[in-house]
């Protein structure tokens, strides 16, 4: 089979055949400088994802060592979350289906975010939302908040009320008026999260940049579902639910190079990443940041033990984990 | 909270099905109490992808013990550990149990449930009277007996075939109870158990099972209904919650 480099990427010669990519990366994850999305640093380039690392509140010391922290989403009401079961396993990964469970967004600026402000590292807040109108609240009560960043959540496989959430992701026109209606209302950086469900999300990237996203997070999880054989019922309390975990990293590396190859914006990779190797994947595929998802739910010290991995120059140097 | 490698000192096989492992951790052991559990990795690969919640059923110099039935793949790989083996632990884990000011205590184990139970009438201050209510299938699986005769006063035994005990399930008895003032209640078992539960006791605790994702309150997956219909989680709210509060 041919094998090629992806990215354009020419060997440099005299360099025992490294790519300009691997050159790059290398770059990347030494310079401790770190990495720029719009006005914000990071100081390297893993974030510790969505629902996978509660509001931020745990495991500070994880969470102060790493690039950002996204909190769980945050809708405008408060939301009870889904019937159990919430969580099933399944070969190298698990099915979600938590449904959003949020105090909402009064009660998380009152009573979580004051314990949140001390987090040595950036804080974005994952909103998510029915319409536009959601949208431009949540960020309009978010915008004096000591917080560094949004993450528009338009791709959430559970929730089942119609034109929201998953929805909005599939449709390029409904995401374009959620992301603008985010942008008009806030002067934070905006991180669009974005689904490869049954939509091209080449055609959804366009759209959040059009309405002026810093950065699209590609992907979120992807509609699964699980059923007992003994009784022919559903495993999960919410019938469907989002797989994620290293069985998703081929298509969510897939749709990180499609996306990158055709759009000039940063994108923050996610899907599966359980060890420095899968960030560095994500990189030469052309992302500049990470997400960190399931992995913390196996081991919340996951990323820890990954950063330690990335910042030894050897680990670069020799191309690989030992 | 801690991850911990642990070494398996000694593993035992206590009923068909049943199994006993007794972990190095002194770490962890160290703040373990009554009520709290342990996240253990089973494997080095993604499968099973997520760790294993279990019940601390003992603890002694350094060493923690878990008692454990059969019932997924998880258990199945577990079952095969060997002593000298290591596994990776996260804990202790959940809230642990404030101990009752009651004299009067009521310990009701259905099948393995008898586990959590253990550390708990370990932990019970001397003045402390306590009755243990015991069911199981049939006679193999009355583990741990020899444990609670030293810590308890009376000790109430049933089986679904008679073999040990009264013919029936526990709940059957114990609900024969009359009103007990000043008495406290803890139960381990199969939701059904707990939810059969009907003896009016001044305060009455059920140690909850649900499919967890990290243990640890991070991913909001281990939900139980309460009655004002909110949800709690397991994890960090529980294991242990009183039973008026929740819907079973």
């Amino acid at each position: 089979m041919k094998t090629s480099n992806i990215n354009p990427a020419p060997v440099v010669k005299g360099n025992r055949g490294r790519t300009k990519a691997f050159e790059c990366i290398s770059t990347q994850l030494n310079n401790r400088c770190g990495v720029k999305l719009g006005n914000l640093v990071f100081k390297n380039p893993i974030i510790l994802a969505s629902g996978t690392f509660g509001f931020g509140d745990k495991f500070i010391e994880v969470a102060n060592m790493m690039g950002g922290i996204v909190t769980k989403g945050i809708t405008l009401l408060p939301r009870a979350g889904n019937l159990p079961p919430r969580i099933w396993e399944t070969h190298a990964g698990i099915l979600n289906s938590v449904g959003l469970e949020n105090p909402g967004v009064e009660k998380f600026c009152k009573d979580i975010l004051p314990h949140l402000t001390a987090l040595k590292t950036n804080l974005i807040v994952n909103i998510s939302g029915n319409n536009p109108k959601e949208f431009e609240a949540l960020s309009e009560r978010l915008q004096d908040e000591p917080i560094d960043a949004l993450e528009i959540n338009v791709s959430c496989p559970n929730i089942k009320d119609k034109s929201c959430g998953q929805m909005i992701g599939q449709d390029p026109k409904a995401t374009y008026a959620v992301v603008k209606s985010v942008r008009k209302k806030t002067k934070k950086s905006i991180i669009t999260k974005l689904t490869a469900n049954f939509i091209d999300p080449l055609v959804t990237t366009q759209a959040a940049v059009d309405a002026g996203t810093d950065a699209v997070c590609l992907i979120n999880t992807l509609f699964g579902m699980a059923i007992n054989v003994k009784t022919g019922r559903p495993c999960l309390g919410g019938i469907t639910g989002g797989l994620s975990g290293p069985a998703i990293k081929p298509f969510a590396l897939y749709c990180v190079w499609y996306v990158a190859s055709k759009i000039k914006i940063p994108i923050v990779g996610c899907g599966g990443i359980m060890t420095a190797d899968d960030i560095k994947e994500y990189l030469y595929a052309g992302s500049k940041l990470v997400e960190i998802g399931s992995a913390n739910l196996r081991n919340p010290y996951t990323s820890l033990d990954i950063l330690k991995k990335l910042e030894k120059k050897s680990f670069i140097m020799n191309g690989g984990e030992k | 909270m801690i991850r911990e490698k642990s070494l398996i000192k000694s593993a035992e096989q206590l009923a068909p099905g049943i199994y006993s492992l007794w972990l190095y951790c002194p770490r962890i052991t160290k703040q373990a109490k009554p009520g709290q559990f342990v996240q253990i990795q089973l494997s080095n690969s993604y499968e099973p992808f997520l760790c294993r919640p279990l019940s601390i059923a003992d603890t002694e110099f350094n060493k923690l013990r878990i008692i454990f039935r059969i019932r997924g793949k998880g258990t199945l790989l577990l079952k095969d550990k060997k002593p000298g083996d290591e596994l990776f632990l996260l804990g202790p884990l959940g809230k642990p149990i404030t101990l009752s000011n009651n004299k009067n205590i009521i310990l009701c184990a259905g099948g393995v449930g008898i586990a959590p139970l253990l550390f708990l009438a370990k932990k019970m201050p001397k003045k402390n009277k306590l009755q243990l209510y015991f069911g199981t299938k049939n006679k193999s699986e009355m583990i741990l007996l020899n444990k609670f005769k030293p810590l308890c006063k009376k000790i109430f035994l049933t089986t679904d075939d008679g073999s040990v005990g009264k013919k029936g399930v526990i709940t059957d008895l114990l609900n024969r109870l009359s009103q007990s003032d000043r008495t406290t209640l803890y139960a381990a078992g199969p939701t059904d158990m707990l939810k059969n539960i009907k003896v009016k006791v001044s305060e009455a605790y059920g140690f909850l099972e649900e499919r967890m994702g990290c243990g640890c309150g991070i991913c909001f997956s281990c939900a139980v209904k309460k009655k004002d219909n909110s949800f709690s989680r397991v994890c960090i709210d529980g294991p242990v919650f009183d039973l008026n509060d929740i819907e079973l």
